[in-house]
């Protein structure tokens, strides 16, 4: 991690020169924490962080022979402390918290700096009530600077550096490739903000199969409004890049709904002689939570051989009357998310940058808004998650769990060498030790999960009817 | 970020009570430093600058302190306590439209002093908060600019910066001689910075003199009618404690002629500031100027453990001397020195069966059971009374306090508070006087003369300077409201002296 130093804007008054923090964006700065002595959980890294640390030899960082038995660290304990305080109401802590997460927080800064930003906008959203008029500024925001070519750099930047979304497009190609083998007239329904971004890996291996290729119909389903506007453009460019494939190829989008259950045969363009596939791609989250079953017998409906669901592996749903228990858990969450942005981007990096603000944005959403508003005020941007278990139990009313193949857990294991150390793929949840080959009876495990330094992150799943 | 902007004016009413302050500058003349090193201005002791009355001038953060020492908790936010659920931003406090940013800024860093105060040492505490909590202060403070309060602020972080850093060992044991020991002020100051130092704040300040003048006019009285009169000086420093006593004995009216004056000057191993070094120049000057006088007078050392306790059977006492112990433990004395040693002193003194005991020393605020963040605000508290009170003096001489500060003020600040952090949690520490008064020894009155003198010396700088007198034996001299050195007189219980 490259260490820059700057010096106060009063000039160089200490032997060791910290660095200032500018809001308006104008330095990215890096704090010099120096967290050599941290209690090494199993879900946070030191390596890469504290060896550029101690390089820098700057006094004023104490190395601390008595870090804090927790080993937690600082602004958790603040950010959890306040939101005690909220759920308690009470009223001078509250300041007295928020003035000093205020103090300390920084988008700029290190981990904890940015977790404090993000998570001390949502607490003093709850304070104030003021979370939906929060969360429409900043989507309106985002918007506005939201533009074909930056969306389209994001996904793939992340792409690179992470495997966080590749898994389960990796996964889901796999599933679907397999449950589709043999028909002719191949239709994809695509319900995801991945720009499609998932699907020439398909193409080119629906091209290279041995028999004759299929025709692929690929019907996109995009739900957040960022998204809508760069469509155009991304039809374009997949068909041309089908027609490079030699893929007879249809490209639909469906855009403008609120709610996907609205969805229906016929909206979606579904014909008798296709053979169906529903991709769903961190869709589930987003619609309402008293929608979701409804929802899932909507993609029962709809004649499906296979439905392969990609969530992220975190619960704000049970606890979502508990504002602390999820908060808790939102803290849990992105904690582990920003942690890994920062081991896998640059330092300057202004994709991570942007990641970083669309979770400040779902912050705010989960932790300061009322579920209650969500039909008129936000259409389907719902943002609680749930853990595969939990959408585990609500497909098999509708599914039976499909399970990848032993091929497919390759792929994604070869697909997980190709990025840093970290990385594993466990087939069932909760499991210690990374990899697990225990794939004998994959019918009845109802998904994958993408691990990072051992804690679940994603969940990929694929069911038939 | 929208955020901040929200935040600011979210915090800002809450405090718009806060009224500010304008303290319109004078224009002093320019004091005359010695440059000369060496030579003090022995017969120079009134101060060179004309001080003009500062018109309206309200002390910066005394309201401040007040206000916040005057609450029950040490919460910087009160709220009044809603009925509302949520605490609304649309409340209609009237925004104080005069808050001028500096006091909400010096607001601020209080604010967070106490925090990482709180952080160190709080019943939840986090040496990784305090951390964070002091990088941050950092950014937003200077010892050389800004205000009285930006200045003092980038002190008291240093302070607590060392205690967070020495304070995983063995307790601050390396504390205990060495004085603070961070990182700019490691370097020993360069002795003409010292020097220098040392005539600003005798001319920017009563603080020098008040507690000379007091001890004197105490010995001048008690040894009204002895011909040998002996002195043990805990820290003799530059001496001129001891240049107005000869002089004052030399040109006494009417009574007996100038006895026979001995002191005894205790000196310190080679390590820390005072290196003996000093303490014998401070003797061969004296001696060179009770000559001129024509004050009999010969010097000695005694010197100090190397733990610096000291063995009373070290000094040298003569038959019919009258044997006089002087404790001087304010600015600009470091007297961040272990309490070992100076209780080591004064027990000793009380062995010795003194005619006085002259003990000067910084009075603190009432604690209570604040611990160590009570105890570090009425620290912060008593220090802003300091600076306040030198810029009253100097208020366009920023450098020149910034020199005072850097050199006395600052040593002190981190000894201070390295000194309650480590008795934190123990019991109430007393001050020396109450100590002096607990082991036997005898209050003995201070004088009318004494007390008028003291006015008329805070008379000559400013009107802010007060002087009480809280106890027959004790005056002690503040600024504004807060009270800051005390002078006490005490005699063992065999002689009495009244």
């Amino acid at each position: 991690m490259d260490i820059t130093l700057f010096t106060s804007p009063k000039g160089p008054q200490f032997s060791h020169t910290f660095f200032s923090t500018n809001n308006n964006g104008d330095h990215i700065v890096l704090d010099m924490n120096n967290n050599n002595n941290q209690q090494p959980q199993h879900s946070h890294t030191s390596t890469s962080r504290s060896s550029a640390d101690s390089a820098g030899g700057v006094v004023g960082c104490a190395v601390e022979p008595y870090g804090d038995a927790t080993g937690n660290k600082w602004a958790s304990k603040l950010l959890k402390e306040c939101a005690r305080a909220i759920s308690d109401k009470d009223s001078s802590k509250i300041h007295h918290l928020l003035w000093m997460l205020n103090e300390l927080a920084s988008p700029y800064g290190d981990c904890d700096q940015k977790l404090a930003s993000y998570f001390l906008q949502a607490l003093f959203c709850k304070a104030t009530e003021s979370g939906q008029r929060c969360y429409k500024t900043l989507t309106s925001v985002a918007e506005k600077s939201n533009s074909f070519d930056s969306a389209r750099k994001l996904i793939l930047k992340f792409q690179e550096v992470s495997p966080w979304t590749t898994f389960g497009h990796v996964a889901s190609n796999g599933a679907i490739l397999e449950a589709l083998e043999g028909e002719t007239k191949l239709h994809i329904i695509d319900i995801s903000d991945t720009l499609c971004t998932q699907w020439p890996t398909l193409l080119e291996a629906l091209a290279t199969r041995n028999d004759e290729t299929p025709h692929l119909k690929l019907t996109v389903v995009v739900t957040a409004s960022i998204v809508r506007s760069v469509m155009k453009e991304i039809g374009q460019r997949m068909e041309k890049f089908a027609r490079l494939m030699g893929v007879p190829f249809e490209f639909n989008v469906i855009s403008g709904l609120n709610h996907i259950g609205e969805l229906t045969k016929e909206t979606l363009g579904v014909k008798d002689d296709e053979a169906i596939a529903v991709n769903c791609i961190g869709a589930m989250r987003r619609v309402a939570i008293d929608e979701r079953e409804s929802v899932i017998q909507m993609f029962h409906s709809l004649g499906a051989k296979i439905v392969t669901i990609v969530e992220e592996e975190a619960d704000f749903t049970s606890s979502r009357y508990d504002f602390v228990k999820c908060f808790e858990e939102c803290l849990r969450y992105y904690t582990l998310y920003f942690e890994m942005l920062e081991e896998s981007f640059s330092a300057t990096s202004n994709e991570r940058l942007m990641l970083e603000r669309e979770c400040s944005r779902s912050i705010v959403r989960v932790l300061a808004c009322e579920e209650d508003d969500d039909h008129e005020n936000y259409g389907e941007k719902c943002e609680r998650r749930e853990r595969g278990r939990q959408w585990s139990e609500k497909f098999k009313a509708n599914f039976l769990p499909s399970g990848f193949s032993d091929d497919v857990v390759d792929d994604v294991k070869a697909l997980l060498k190709r990025y840093k150390a970290g990385w594993a793929l466990v087939t069932l949840p909760q499991q210690q030790g990374g990899d697990n080959n225990n794939t004998n009876n994959h019918h009845e495990n109802s998904g994958i999960y993408l691990t990072w330094k051992e804690e679940p992150v994603v969940w990929a799943s694929a069911w038939k009817p | 970020m929208a955020m901040a902007m929200d935040f600011d004016d979210f915090l800002h009413l809450e405090f718009s009570g806060y009224s500010s302050t304008t303290t319109t500058a004078t224009t002093p003349t320019t004091p005359t430093t010695s440059d000369d090193g060496h030579a003090c201005n022995w017969n120079d002791w009134s101060p060179v600058v004309d001080w003009e009355a500062l018109s309206g001038g309200q002390d910066d953060f005394h309201d401040l302190f007040d206000s916040m020492m005057d609450d029950s908790g040490l919460n910087p936010a009160r709220v009044d306590n809603e009925t509302s659920n949520s605490v609304s931003t649309d409340t209609t406090m009237a925004v104080d439209e005069e808050t001028n940013g500096d006091d909400f800024k010096g607001l601020r860093l209080v604010h967070l002093l106490m925090a990482a105060a709180e952080a160190l040492t709080g019943v939840n505490k986090s040496r990784e908060l305090a951390r964070v909590i002091l990088v941050r202060l950092k950014e937003l403070v200077s010892p050389n600019d800004g205000t009285n309060m930006e200045r003092l602020a980038a002190y008291f972080t240093d302070a607590l910066q060392g205690l967070l850093e020495g304070a995983g060992g063995a307790h601050g044991k390396h504390l205990i001689t060495n004085g603070p020991y961070h990182h700019h002020h490691r370097d020993e100051h360069h002795q003409n910075d010292v020097l220098a130092a040392f005539q600003l704040l005798q001319d920017m300040s009563p603080y020098v003199k008040f507690g000379h003048f007091t001890a004197n006019q105490a010995i001048l009285e008690a040894v009204a009618n002895d011909r040998r009169v002996h002195i043990v000086d805990y820290d003799i420093m530059e001496g001129i404690q001891w240049a107005s006593l000869m002089q004052a004995l030399v040109s006494r009216k009417d009574g007996p002629p100038a006895p026979h004056l001995r002191i005894t000057a205790l000196s310190r191993g080679g390590s820390g500031r005072r290196s003996i070094g000093t303490v014998q120049e401070t003797g061969r000057r004296l001696v060179a100027f009770a000559a001129s006088i024509g004050q009999p007078f010969s010097f000695h050392q005694c010197r100090l453990d190397s733990d610096e306790t000291f063995r009373p059977s070290a000094l040298k006492l003569v038959r019919g001397e009258a044997l006089i112990v002087n404790c001087m433990l304010h600015l600009p004395h470091f007297s961040y020195r272990a309490p070992n040693s100076i209780s080591s002193f004064l027990s000793a003194a009380k062995t010795l069966n003194p005619r006085l005991v002259t003990l000067v020393e910084e009075e603190t605020g009432p604690i209570g059971d604040g611990g160590f963040v009570g105890h570090f605000m009425d620290s912060l508290h008593h220090y802003s009374a300091v600076y306040d009170s030198l810029e009253a003096g100097f208020p366009m001489q920023s450098r020149a306090r910034a020199l005072v500060e850097r050199v006395f003020l600052g040593p002190r600040i981190s000894g201070s508070l390295a000194r309650i952090y480590r008795n934190r949690g123990g019991e109430e520490c007393c001050s020396w006087g109450e100590w002096l008064g607990g082991v036997g020894f005898k209050a003995v009155n201070i004088s009318f003369a004494n007390h008028c003198q003291a006015k008329l010396l805070l008379g000559l700088f400013n009107d802010g300077y007060r002087v009480e007198e809280l106890a027959n034996n004790r005056l002690v001299l503040g600024w504004k409201s807060r009270r800051l050195l005390s002078a006490c007189v005490w005699t063992s219980s065999s002689d009495s002296d009244s």
